[in-house]
């Protein structure tokens, strides 16, 4: 504990025996409670950074809210959080506790980034505060006056990083800052978040990445089905984890596509696979009238055959792999499947992965429906997939990004797949999750003679699993012309 | 912690507003002519313990009248929002298939919401002669517009969807996705449409009653009652007016409870908020 004069000040925050249920109707009227953190320890004091690593629906960002005090209203909570050793109250908002949102969307549309900013300013010289933060995080001078439309994702990025600066809070939330930047951004926001560390303010970094969090934290809180089963300092991540207590945050480390990840089966090395070739010649796509997003794009897949396609973000990757699934229509250029065009109507041989799987499933629909779409409800493929059994029945809203994924890809791997492409499959997904899920992928892609095309950003990740890499800047022809 | 959770509360509310509807029903229908009969004797008899809701100026139970009249209006309104409602889902939908489609249904929506409900109603009640049909075709024909729009914005939110795309890929037909997914999105608000409907009905059927080229005066429907009231109520006789009403208004209430309550009963994510 950190020592000031003669004594003890008590951390920023203390989270101690926290836990978290909503009330929920299992079956016809009998109510039951759904718990959704049941033991949850956090310590942060001043100047510390502290990361909460968890899987995707782990209830990280409900953690968040509770300590904002926006928790919806038929929240069930026990435990106490204390901030300075008082318990929390809900003026604290905005004055001791401040948040960097997950979403840029979070800024107001129609208000120019300045007065945002300065909106959140108790001074009398707001607008030279402003002025000097904006300089601080790196922000040209005339993005002031500019509306939040206007700026890229990493420009309005720093506009929120900036209000949570300049607001007297002495703590600060960033609830996942990080996810879909490339590298550069990521360095940026990261020493951004450093640099207010330095000034004293303790910092609660959620993430669901452990790679950037312990690039930045002095702490890490692991976070695993509601419970936090281990809190060590950022250091004991390194070797093979033998410093790590608990079995999760081992594998959580040792799954790392730079560390150990999985290991790779006989089965799964690349051999000669007959079947039809994906052939793709000089396809071009733009949006209406805008500039072309890419041109003259030549790209070849075999069966069987694991292609990585790496690139940042904002290059054209997803709009491509939405043209080769048949979502849009390319401008020029031919697709073809073992020499013939691909139909329009029925199962689209070419099945697209996305991102984000909630928004990929109909949040009205129980999971069975789901994968009834493609008549996979009772083909052996959901076992090799881990799907359960009483999975089935539930909602999306109760199963976590990385189950929900799982039922994405079952759905996608039907009869008639030839193709698989997975958009940033796993970016979302936590380094166990991400691992298993590239397993299984591999192992049906092999047995099935399924060509995949894997598309991400995290150079590492596509290095364990393909064949073959491509770049996409190489394949795209657009700023030559 | 209550003794009853949210999901019994809900399920208690939903029977007893159904209850009281039906009670009002089946009053209405179980009661003859008889109990209506002209009673020169015992005219603009204040309410007593004989005639709960007094008499009219021939002398007529108004109870029996206003329970009548309510299972008169409730027949009407509920055949013309239904009716509507369906109206509405289809164009809407039928906005939904492409381009061409829309602009017709976005036209028609204008067209129809451009001209005052009342004369449409009138002009189509008197087309087909009048009388219950007349009128409940009439307040179809006329009551969609406003839920289609609202309908339309949501199918073409939809429609925009990942998953609806995925659907498409994966080789559904336009009818499937529209059963599946946009069906069961948009049954809260044609919930919602249907009970803000009703009321819109019934005030409408009074209005054009009143104006004669609605129901026949025989029929002891609540706006002929109403407004046969009007005359005689600066002669100091409130309860031909005040209790027809007060129904009226309770009718329309227990419909809203009823509404609501179905819809936190059929809505999973609503179901566990107070």
């Amino acid at each position: 504990m950190e020592t000031n004069g003669h004594y003890q000040l008590p951390p920023l925050l203390e989270v101690k025996d926290f836990s978290l249920a909503f009330p929920s109707f299992k079956k016809g009227l009998r109510e039951t409670k759904m718990e959704v953190i049941k033991k949850l320890n956090i310590t942060i004091h001043e100047g510390e950074i502290v990361a909460v690593v968890g899987a995707s629906g782990s209830g990280k960002s409900l953690l968040a809210n509770a300590i904002l005090g926006i928790l919806p209203d038929h929240a069930i909570t026990h435990g106490t959080l204390l901030y300075k050793g008082e318990n929390i109250k809900e003026v604290l908002r905005g004055k001791e506790i401040s948040i960097i949102p997950q979403s840029i969307h979070s800024l107001n549309p129609l208000m120019k980034t300045g007065k945002q900013v300065q909106g959140v300013i108790h001074q009398s010289d707001r607008k030279v505060v402003q002025q000097d933060i904006f300089e601080r995080v790196g922000l040209p001078e005339d993005a002031e006056n500019k509306y939040p439309f206007e700026l890229s994702g990493g420009m309005a990025r720093r506009v929120l990083a900036a209000a949570a600066m300049v607001s007297p809070a002495e703590l600060i939330i960033a609830d996942e800052p990080t996810p879909g930047l490339d590298p550069k951004v990521l360095k940026e926001t990261i020493s951004l978040l450093k640099q207010l560390a330095r000034e004293g303010k303790g910092i609660m970094f959620i993430s669901h990445d452990i790679d950037t969090a312990l690039t930045i934290a002095d702490k890490v809180v692991v976070f695993y089905k509601g419970e936090t089963i281990e809190s060590a300092d950022a250091a004991a991540f390194s070797g093979k984890g033998e410093r790590l207590r608990h079995p999760y945050s081992k594998a959580l480390w040792n799954r790392l596509p730079r560390n150990e990840f999985f290991q790779r089966e006989k089965e799964m090395e690349q051999k000669q696979q007959s079947g039809e070739m994906l052939e793709i010649r000089g396809i071009s796509y733009k949006y209406g009238n805008g500039p072309y997003v890419f041109k003259d794009l030549d790209l070849s897949l075999q069966p069987g055959e694991i292609v990585g396609l790496h690139g940042y973000s904002g290059s054209g990757k997803t709009t491509m792999a939405k043209v080769m699934a048949g979502y849009f229509q390319p401008e020029a250029g031919t697709i073809r499947l073992g020499g013939k065009k691909i139909k329009k109507k029925g199962m689209h041989p070419v099945q697209l992965i996305w991102q984000h799987p909630e928004k990929a499933i109909n949040p009205r629909w129980q999971m069975h429906k789901v994968l009834a779409e493609t008549n996979m409800e009772n083909s052996p493929l959901l076992n090799e997939l881990g799907i359960q059994e009483e999975w089935l029945s539930r909602w999306p809203s109760e199963l976590s990004g990385g189950e929900l994924q799982r039922f994405c890809i079952a759905r996608a791997l039907h009869d008639g797949t030839k193709y698989l492409i997975a958009d940033e499959m796993t970016t979302m997904l936590d380094a166990v999750t991400q691992a298993k899920l590239w397993e299984m992928v591999l192992r049906i892609a092999k047995a099935r003679s399924i060509g995949v095309l894997a598309i991400s950003h995290d150079h590492q990740l596509l290095q364990r699993i393909s064949d073959r890499m491509i770049n996409f800047n190489e394949i795209n022809h657009v700023h030559e012309s | 912690m209550n003794s009853i959770n949210l999901r019994q509360r809900t399920l208690f509310k939903i029977a007893l507003s159904l209850f009281f509807l039906l009670i009002v029903v089946i009053g209405g229908l179980f009661i003859g002519e008889e109990s209506m009969r002209i009673n020169m004797e015992n005219k603009n008899s204040s309410p007593t313990l004989d005639h709960l809701f007094g008499t009219d100026w021939l002398g007529r139970d108004m109870l029996s009248r206003t329970l009548k009249g309510l299972t008169l209006s409730i027949g009407v309104g509920i055949l013309a929002a239904l009716s509507s409602t369906v109206i509405a889902l289809c164009l809407s939908l039928l906005a939904s298939f492409n381009k061409t489609w829309d602009r017709i249904v976005t036209w028609l929506i204008d067209l129809f919401l451009s001209v005052p409900h009342i004369v449409l109603l009138i002009l189509i009640s008197f087309a087909l002669g009048g009388g219950f049909q007349g009128i409940v075709i009439g307040l179809a024909l006329t009551h969609w517009p406003s839920l289609t729009r609202v309908l339309r914005a949501e199918i073409l939110q939809m429609k925009s969807m990942d998953y609806v795309g995925i659907s498409l890929r994966l080789g559904k037909t336009r009818l499937w996705i529209a059963r599946h997914h946009f069906l069961p999105h948009v049954l809260p608000q044609l919930f919602i449409g249907f009970l803000l409907l009703f009321p819109h009905a019934i005030l409408h059927e009074a209005a054009i009653t009143f104006l004669g080229f609605g129901l026949p005066a025989e029929q002891p429907a609540i706006g002929i009652i109403l407004s046969e009231s009007m005359r005689y109520l600066s002669a100091g006789m409130w309860w031909l007016a005040f209790f027809p009403g007060l129904a009226l208004l309770i009718i329309v209430g227990l419909f809203d409870v009823l509404g609501k309550n179905i819809k936190l009963f059929i809505d999973p994510f609503h179901a566990q908020k107070p």
